[in-house]
């Protein structure tokens, strides 16, 4: 049996480390985008498609701002950056996008007409439109010349065109380039990669670092793949100092409580293993591994370092204690304490949360190889670990624990009023505050910002779909007027719906052309031959603005700059076919869902290990036994709440490890002999506190999931253990 | 004051020689008068002819005002232009959308002014001197697409002419004007 497991052990140990080694030849197999824990959505394929082309307008996006006086040092740095930038990202060719859209639309001058020039039709007032016209055509800056008048004596395309274009950006083209301004050159590049794939990511930071802006130049950045690399930065360099941290804090622990090395090095032997086997039957089963797995992966170190302490804490004092009597002392326990977690990590493993199912994978076969490593490996090459001696500093009074106990609940309760769930996805986007400086002065510079919105227009056809952006389009004029929104886009403000097109031609044949038009054209000077407007020619949607176009029948609004004041959905109350596109509350809305569900499967994962232990206890002790770490799960987020923290999937994830942990702690408790008592309670507070090293010092870190991670695991650890010591045996002897 | 600056106006106006430099405008002075601009467009039968008055200031810009044939107002200054029929705004341009209109804002200004000087230098051109005042002449670089541009006047500017590429014409010419100190 002992060599069966030994060898199982092994062999899963090596298979593991080939599939590692397998994975790391395709690339460094850690995800770390937040988004691939969640879910693959069950979406209509238009919606995929407009998050996909949402995704390549907002995420994959990358802005540099180049601020300099002169126009040619700043046209030498854009040229020499995207030449630099050309493996990763390309600038994105604008041309004269809107001498272009001049241009196509020209032709149909005759069925476009600006707002006031169709009030003034409708009004009969041909004459305002004959003196506006006039006006201009006389005013001393004018930039109407005798072709353009000739064709179009009205002027009625650039008055449509003008005010098409009042709610664009402020930039113009020179020499080929975007500039915003005298002196601010905009490149906007598309990246040729991920923004979250490490590759992109050190590609870009290498040219930037090593790219030296000459005098007078100054360069501004934005984009997710800037803030996608700081995050993990900042991830790394956290883990290294919290990692590090705990390591020296636990090796001090091991030290000064054994006052050997040999715990240590058993524990790295079961916590190596349990990693590696964890990783390794992950990337079985998924490609990469996510990061978020990975730090929960690492709670493995929390529980499998506590199986060394326990193994350690056994026999103490007694002479001659053989390592097997040792194993024996613990096996049930710590049996019991891994069926249970491993039963709790497989129902979680049941959720189609790929994150969570990792997570589960990870800690579930990572959990099995350290038990396997402490029971069949620990015994052949333990030369004698062990306590010399017990003292009582982890046994707590059982007065002490009630009232330790008592205030917690009391936490809790005052804690209720304050607990509030939180599931918005951007307390995710940490900001780093350099970025976010560069960011700010480029929208302030651009007025392009990121409150963008998208809405999807749907239709029977085209003139439907045409036709209800031309309903919307006054609403979001006047929320724009009234400083709500900074501007929008959408395909019908150049190109009217067929039914306003018929329209246009007949006002303009009825009100412009005939004696109106012989009489205009004579008071200009030109000869009455002239027939300027076309009236059998209507523009179609294709090839104007192809970016909103998903297809003939399915159009993208973009709205810019939105405020908090414009609410969406009452803007949008009364169009069927019109829906909001908000990726960040959709995501959040998913955030929620999980967070519920997470927690059912806790309260399942209870269910499961309850009946579990009723069959070994019988209902009375398995009850006793789980309300410890049930407490502690119920009691956490309330009193977290106290301290302002709010309730997120992140905090209900950690409540498992709660759970588990906790539970460990109960069971030994419960099956200490009466004599054994203060040293199994030693292995527990030596757990706990190597717990709270490894974890709760992630409470400290800047990262909001790991925050919430760190401080649950702190609050939770801290109140099962001072709870365990409740099942003291007293109560056993009763039996 | 007033009488001094009239003085040494007619003092001034006595005393210069054809290739003297014209008047300059000093801080919170207004010039005023009135125009006629005739716009000759290729292959027109006649020119279109507007009349008007106008008063420039350089904080304000040009506040163009035309009587005849009909009544329109424009106002450009470096915010853009501004053009009301009626009291109406018909039109409203922002120099980013028509950077032409910057240069042009340039040019009325530093003429207006009289700050031959930037002019001179900014085009490379120089003042010539001919009967009964002077001319300078030049080609505007960067977004205007104008071929020429003739300002001509003797102690103000008396005209403006200015060619396009396709053959068309503007001629602007200026009467009465004078200089009065803003009101406070």
């Amino acid at each position: 049996m002992k060599k069966a497991g030994a060898l199982i052990w092994g062999a899963g140990l090596l298979v593991c480390l080939a599939v590692i080694l397998f994975r790391f030849q395709g690339g460094f197999p850690v995800e770390t985008n937040f988004l691939a824990l969640l879910p693959d959505e069950e979406q209509s394929p238009w919606m995929e498609q407009a998050n996909a082309r949402i995704n390549d307008e907002v995420v994959n996006r990358m802005v540099i701002l180049l601020r300099g006086e002169d126009f040619d040092s700043l046209k030498t740095v854009a040229e020499d950056l995207s030449e630099r930038l050309k493996s990763v990202a390309s600038v994105q060719d604008f041309e004269d996008q809107y001498t272009q859209l001049a241009e196509k639309l020209f032709d149909y001058r005759a069925a476009l007409l600006s707002p006031q020039e169709r009030q003034w039709l409708q009004d009969g007032r041909a004459d305002k439109v004959s003196q506006r016209a006039l006006a201009q055509i006389m005013s001393p800056l004018g930039f109407t010349n005798a072709d353009m008048i000739r064709n179009d004596p009205y002027l009625l395309f650039p008055a449509y065109l003008n005010d098409r274009l009042t709610n664009q950006s402020a930039t113009k083209m020179k020499d080929g380039w975007l500039m915003v301004g005298e002196d601010h050159l905009l490149l906007v590049y598309q990246l040729k990669g991920s923004p979250f794939s490490r590759e992109v990511q050190e590609n870009i930071k290498g040219v930037l670092d090593g790219f030296v802006a000459p005098n007078g130049v100054t360069l501004y950045k934005t984009g997710a793949v800037f803030y996608a690399q700081q995050g993990i930065e900042q991830g790394m360099e956290e883990a290294s100092l919290i990692g590090g941290l705990s390591l020296i804090g636990i090796i001090l622990l091991n030290l000064l409580v054994f006052r050997s090395v040999q715990p240590l090095l058993l524990s790295l032997l079961a916590i190596t293993s349990g990693v590696v086997v964890g990783a390794g039957v992950c990337l079985i089963f998924f490609e990469k591994l996510h990061m978020m797995a990975f730090v929960f992966g690492a709670g493995l170190i929390g529980i499998s370092v506590d199986y060394t302490f326990h193994y350690c804490c056994a026999s103490t004092g007694q002479d001659g204690a053989t390592n097997r009597m040792k194993i024996n002392e613990i096996i049930r326990p710590l049996s019991f304490g891994v069926i249970s977690s491993s039963l709790g990590f497989l129902i979680l493993a049941m959720t189609p949360f790929p994150g969570l199912r990792q997570i589960a994978i990870f800690a579930c076969s990572g959990l099995i190889a350290a038990y396997l490593c402490v029971i069949c490996i620990y015994p052949l090459i333990d030369r004698g670990t062990g306590l010399k001696s017990v003292w009582g500093w982890a046994t707590l009074d059982r007065n002490w624990s009630f009232i330790i106990g008592g205030c917690a609940v009391l936490l809790a309760l005052a804690g209720a009023a304050k607990f509030h769930v939180d599931d918005d996805v951007r307390r995710l986007q940490h900001l780093p505050a350099d970025l976010s400086a560069e960011e700010s002065y480029i929208r302030k510079v651009t007025q392009l910002d990121n409150n963008t919105r998208f809405l999807v227009v749907r239709g029977q056809s085209v003139d439907d779909v045409l036709g209800m952006q031309e309903k919307l389009i006054p609403l979001l004029d006047k929320a724009q007027h009234e400083g709500h929104l900074s501007g929008y886009q959408s395909v019908a403000q150049f190109v009217p719906s067929r039914t306003r097109q018929l329209e246009n031609h007949r006002l303009v044949s009825d009100n412009l052309l005939g004696p109106t038009l012989m009489q205009h054209l004579q008071t200009l000077g030109l000869s009455p031959d002239v027939q300027p407007y076309p009236l059998d020619k209507l523009l179609k949607p294709a090839g104007i603005l192809d970016e909103l176009q998903l297809s003939a029948t399915v159009h993208l609004m973009r709205l810019d700059g939105v405020q908090l004041s414009l609410n969406v959905a009452d803007l949008l109350a009364g169009f069927d076919g019109v829906e909001q596109i908000d990726q960040a509350a959709a995501i959040s809305q998913t955030f929620g869902t999980y967070r519920a569900r997470a927690l059912w499967m806790i309260a399942l994962a209870c269910g499961v290990i309850w009946v579990f232990l009723s069959k070994n206890y019988g209902v009375k002790r398995a009850s006793c036994l789980l309300a410890v770490p049930v407490c502690a799960v119920v009691t956490t987020p309330f009193i977290a709440a106290l301290f302002g923290e709010s309730f997120t999937l992140f905090n209900a994830m950690a409540l498992l490890l709660v759970l588990a942990i906790g539970l460990d702690y109960a069971l030994f408790s419960h099956e200490a002999k009466q004599d054994r008592f203060s040293q199994v309670m030693v292995a527990n507070a030596m757990s706990a506190l190597s717990t709270m090293m490894a974890f709760g010092l992630l409470a400290f870190s800047d990262l909001y999931a790991i925050h919430a991670f760190g401080v649950t695991i702190l609050i939770g650890i801290t109140i099962s253990f001072v709870l365990s010591s409740l099942l003291r045996p007293q109560e056993q002897e009763s039996k | 004051m007033r009488l001094l600056t009239l003085l040494t106006l007619l003092f001034l106006s006595v005393s210069v020689q054809a290739q003297e430099r014209p008047t300059q405008l000093q801080d919170g002075e207004t010039l005023r008068g009135d125009f006629t601009q005739l716009r000759y467009l290729n292959g027109f039968n006649h020119a279109i002819k507007s009349s008007g008055v106008f008063e420039f200031t350089e904080e304000t810009g040009l506040d163009w005002q035309t009587q005849t044939p009909f009544a329109t107002r424009l106002i450009v200054s470096e915010k853009g232009m501004v053009q009301y029929v009626d009291g109406v705004e018909t039109l409203k341009v922002t120099p980013d959308k028509f950077p032409a209109l910057s240069t042009l804002h340039e040019v009325l200004t530093l003429s207006m002014t009289g700050a031959w000087d930037q002019l001179e230098a900014k085009y490379q051109a120089s003042l010539e001197a001919i009967e009964g005042g002077w001319q300078l002449t030049f080609k505007p670089d960067g977004e205007a697409p104008f071929e020429a541009v003739t300002l001509t006047g003797a102690e103000y500017l008396d005209q403006l002419v200015i060619r396009k590429p396709e053959g068309d014409r503007d001629e602007i010419t200026f009467s009465n004007q004078h200089v009065t100190k803003a009101r406070p």
